[in-house]
């Protein structure tokens, strides 16, 4: 009975160390082979953001997304889609779409911005930024320049 | 054949001298018009050398006319002879090639300068009261020495601009006679729009002919310089005609932009204005007072919102959160705040209030959201315990294996020693006697 027992806590004691040891080598076997693992299973990278389904986009449709903490405007011309930073040249203000005009606006300054991302009126001083855009299997992938 | 080839040969020469002379000639005869003047006025060839007009492949004669063959002064006495001796002269003479359309069409330069300039302050002077002080066409570009504005060191490139005018606009005694303030000149470089343009090199800073004009009055359809501050600044011309302000503008009471912000000594607009301005008009009216502490308080509420919650959100970000998310969330704010500070010209509460509850919620989100960064760095800090707590566990065990495996050994160790001493043992029946239990 003594004997027994003595067993039994050996037994405990060496399913508590393998089972330690079983949760230490996942610990750092996980890394690894997340490192190792095909990077196109991970999807697009951080720097490369989805706008959504290509065919979603009407003609002269727009879209903001943000792009690392950043937004970005998205625009379907006849032409194909074009991408520009949207935080106005002026003073940092998030810029929108005048549907009517065509033209990128800025709701703090009235300053508008061709779909080229050039200034055409307004205070501000330099164009927007442009931004990498591509279509992928149909979707609109944005990317941070 | 030896016969002909000598015949051949003087007749080649001849034909090289007459070409070389023919060619001589040609450039003898090119240079004429410039060395006849040149003679008498090396002075302004000097000038005139690196000049838009020397460029445009002009010479002395296509604006003063006269004879390029003669080498002395008759030359001058041709009809065709310009010399204005007036400042009318030198308007019209500018004028006999600017305002045609003709020639002025492959250089892209306007040609209604003479009409506008007859327009403005300056060409009223000259044109309706022959006032020779008036400045014309030369006094701003200069005259054999004309550069094109874009060239740095033009009269009328931006940066040189206040430098021009001040030449007339900085002279006290000139001044006086017109009943005109010279110290505009020297108030405009102290002002917000100087600093852009020469400290900040934004030529598209305004200068002295962006709010007054150049070779016109001031633009169309405006009753005041005041007005054409609303050619750049559109949103807030458009918010200020809805205000309560705009009636007493219409009435001349109240000179729209300058009455608050100033005209040449222009600083960038703050909520010190508010403090600063408002009393010049309202000082006895505690219900108007009222209102402008309304507007102020809201937008300096908001700006200081935004402020702690840019703080917030970048203190995270050193501390390496993932703040992207909430970085759009500060721009969405930063948007709402500054179209507070426009909106604000409307004097309405009512329109500025929704944007401002916008902000703060925008703000609150993100002030929400770092929250929950932080709890849930503590909580990533809390459960190193455990984690510790593990390792020691494991430590432990790995210690108790290593003690029962050296005891086990020991045990062997000497079972096998006392086998060696105790070759014969009779009570198990067989060698060596029973082994020890081994003890963990």
């Amino acid at each position: 009975m003594n004997t027994e027992q003595k067993v039994s806590r050996r037994m405990f004691l060496d399913w508590l160390l393998t089972g330690g040891l079983i949760a230490w080598a996942i610990a750092f076997a996980a890394p690894v082979l997340s490192y190792v693992w095909p990077a196109q299973r991970r999807g697009p990278s951080a720097q490369t953001v989805s706008a959504g389904k290509a065919a979603d986009f009407a003609e002269w449709q727009t879209k903001i997304v943000a792009v690392n903490g950043y937004p970005v405007i998205v625009i379907r011309t006849p032409q194909g889609f074009s991408a520009f930073s949207a935080i106005c040249t002026h003073l940092g203000c998030i810029v929108g779409w005048d549907a009517q005009r065509r033209q990128i606006a800025c709701p703090c300054h009235a300053g508008f911005f061709d779909i080229n991302g050039r200034p055409v009126s307004g205070p501000p001083p330099r164009p927007l930024a442009k931004q990498g855009v591509m279509v992928v299997n149909g979707e609109v992938m944005v990317k941070s320049t | 054949m030896e016969r002909s080839k000598m015949q051949r040969l003087p007749q080649r020469r001849l034909d090289v001298i007459g070409v070389a002379l023919v060619l001589l000639a040609a450039i003898m005869a090119a240079p004429a018009a410039e060395i006849s003047c040149l003679k008498c006025h090396g002075k302004e060839q000097g000038l005139y050398a690196q000049s838009a007009h020397a460029q445009a492949g002009l010479t002395c004669v296509d604006c003063h006319g006269g004879d390029p063959k003669v080498n002395d002064e008759t030359a001058h006495a041709t009809d065709n002879f310009k010399r204005p001796d007036n400042k009318r002269g030198i308007a019209e003479l500018c004028a006999s090639c600017h305002s045609d359309v003709r020639r002025m069409n492959p250089y892209g330069l306007p040609t209604d300068q003479l009409d506008r300039y007859k327009t403005s302050k300056h060409g009223e002077q000259l044109f309706e009261h022959n006032d020779q002080n008036a400045a014309v066409c030369t006094d701003c570009h200069g005259v054999h020495d004309i550069l094109s504005s874009k060239a740095p060191a033009s009269r009328t490139c931006p940066t040189n601009v206040p430098q021009t005018c001040s030449r007339c606009h900085s002279d006290a005694k000139l001044m006086a006679q017109y009943q005109l303030p010279a110290d505009v000149v020297t108030q405009y470089k102290t002002s917000y729009h100087a600093q852009l343009l020469f400290e900040k090199g934004d030529l598209s800073a305004p200068t002295c002919v962006t709010c007054h004009g150049n070779h016109g009055a001031t633009p169309p359809g405006t009753k005041e310089v005041g007005q054409v501050c609303g050619k750049c600044h559109i949103r807030q011309r458009e918010l200020f005609e809805k205000s309560p302000h705009a009636e007493a503008a219409t009435a001349g009471l109240f000179s729209e932009c300058v009455s608050c912000h100033g005209n040449h000594g222009i600083q960038k607009a703050s909520l010190a204005l508010f403090d600063e301005s408002c009393v010049h008009c309202h000082a006895n009216n505690p219900k108007q007072l009222g209102v402008r502490d309304a507007v102020a308080g809201l937008i300096r509420k908001e700006q200081s919102a935004y402020g702690h919650a840019a703080a917030t959100v970048h203190d995270a970000t050193v501390r390496g959160l993932a703040t992207d998310d909430d970085q759009l969330l500060l721009q969405e704010a930063k948007t709402q705040v500054t179209q507070l500070e426009a909106l604000q010209h409307t004097l309405s509460l009512q329109q500025l209030k929704p944007v401002a509850a916008h902000s703060g919620e925008i703000l609150n989100q993100a002030i929400t959201d770092i929250s929950g960064l932080e709890r849930f760095e503590r909580w990533k800090r809390l459960a190193l315990g455990p984690i510790w707590g593990f390792l020691m566990v494991m430590a432990v065990l790995f210690w108790a294996k290593r003690r029962r495996l050296e005891v086990g050994r020991d045990s062997v160790n000497d079972t096998r020693a006392g086998r060696r001493a105790r070759p014969e043992d009779t009570t198990s029946g067989r060698p060596g006697g029973p082994s020890p239990p081994v003890s963990g």
